[in-house]
């Protein structure tokens, strides 16, 4: 993780557009190593997209751990099972 | 010329129904959990997800000869349940929200998609937020959207799968993806406010 901004008073990125694409790459494990390593030196002195960056990554991160998932109810399977073999037999 | 590929047919040639039905429950089955999740994230609801994961599963087992052997497997069967969820769920479906596809692409392609929102969207509060609240905003987002959301951050699959599950190409992939973002974070802003988290 790159290093807190020196200058925190920038208010809008000249580039947003850009980073906003590198952003989504980045997170979501698409970007090239090189575009990684760019916008990563690029947060360095760029306010608006550090605290975007920090942002977008525990959105995500949030989704990851707090989601609950919901349990496959136990007769699922076996109904499966059962309509795989019917279908079967009455394609016969 | 069309590219070679194998599909199932050799493979399962010969084989008894017992093998097959064991190949197919060793390459699918163990899938049912995602699968179910994600039928329940469309639908939410339970017997709804229910059915959608039994006609997946019926479908795929119909078209287990012409499965091609190396793809994707968990790929294929979301593929094949998202088909399922918008031809017969989206009918009866309870949400209030009919948008159909090319209206909704439409408005996500249009310009005004980048309007930033982040600035009143604190870290600290986001991560103070518990699972209803962050399922409760994730629901709230319209079917495509939170599709998206759910293939990408919940499963993990890349664009060009997400692309080939969704039938879209991989630029309307991370365009639907960036407004969904930026609308879940909208909710969640809202939220936040509400509880007073974002103070």
């Amino acid at each position: 993780m790159s290093s807190f901004p020196e200058d925190n008073t920038k208010k809008k990125c000249a580039e947003e557009e850009k980073c906003f694409q590198s952003l989504q790459l980045i997170l979501d494990g698409e970007a090239c190593e090189e575009e990684e390593a760019v916008f990563m030196k690029h947060l360095e002195h760029c306010m608006p997209c550090f605290n975007l960056y920090k942002v977008d990554k525990a959105v995500k991160e949030l989704l990851q751990s707090r989601i609950q998932k919901k349990e496959v109810p136990t007769d699922l399977v076996q109904s499966i099972k059962k309509n795989i073999y019917f279908l079967y037999e009455s394609a016969r | 010329m069309e590219e070679e590929k194998k599909t199932n047919k050799e493979r399962l040639k010969g084989l008894s129904k017992a093998e097959k039905d064991a190949l197919f429950e060793q390459e699918f089955m163990p899938l049912i959990d995602s699968l179910y999740n994600f039928a329940y994230r469309l639908t939410l609801d339970e017997d709804d997800a229910n059915d959608l994961v039994q006609e997946t599963y019926l479908k795929a087992y119909r078209f287990f000869d012409s499965y091609e052997q190396g793809t994707n497997a968990k790929a294929w069967l979301f593929r094949i349940l998202k088909n399922s969820f918008i031809n017969e769920f989206r009918k009866k479906s309870k949400e209030p929200s009919k948008v159909d596809y090319n209206e909704v692409e439409t408005f996500y392609n249009s310009d005004d998609v980048d309007e930033n929102i982040t600035a009143d969207l604190r870290v600290e509060s986001i991560q103070e937020m518990i699972g209803d609240e962050v399922a409760n905003a994730l629901n709230a987002l319209a079917v495509d959207f939170r599709t998206i959301i759910i293939l990408c951050d919940l499963e993990g699959f890349t664009y060009e799968e997400m692309s080939k599950i969704l039938d879209i190409p991989i630029g309307t992939v991370r365009s639907r993806l960036h407004r969904a973002r930026n609308l879940l974070k909208e909710k969640l802003k809202n939220y936040a406010t509400s509880m007073g988290y974002n103070k």
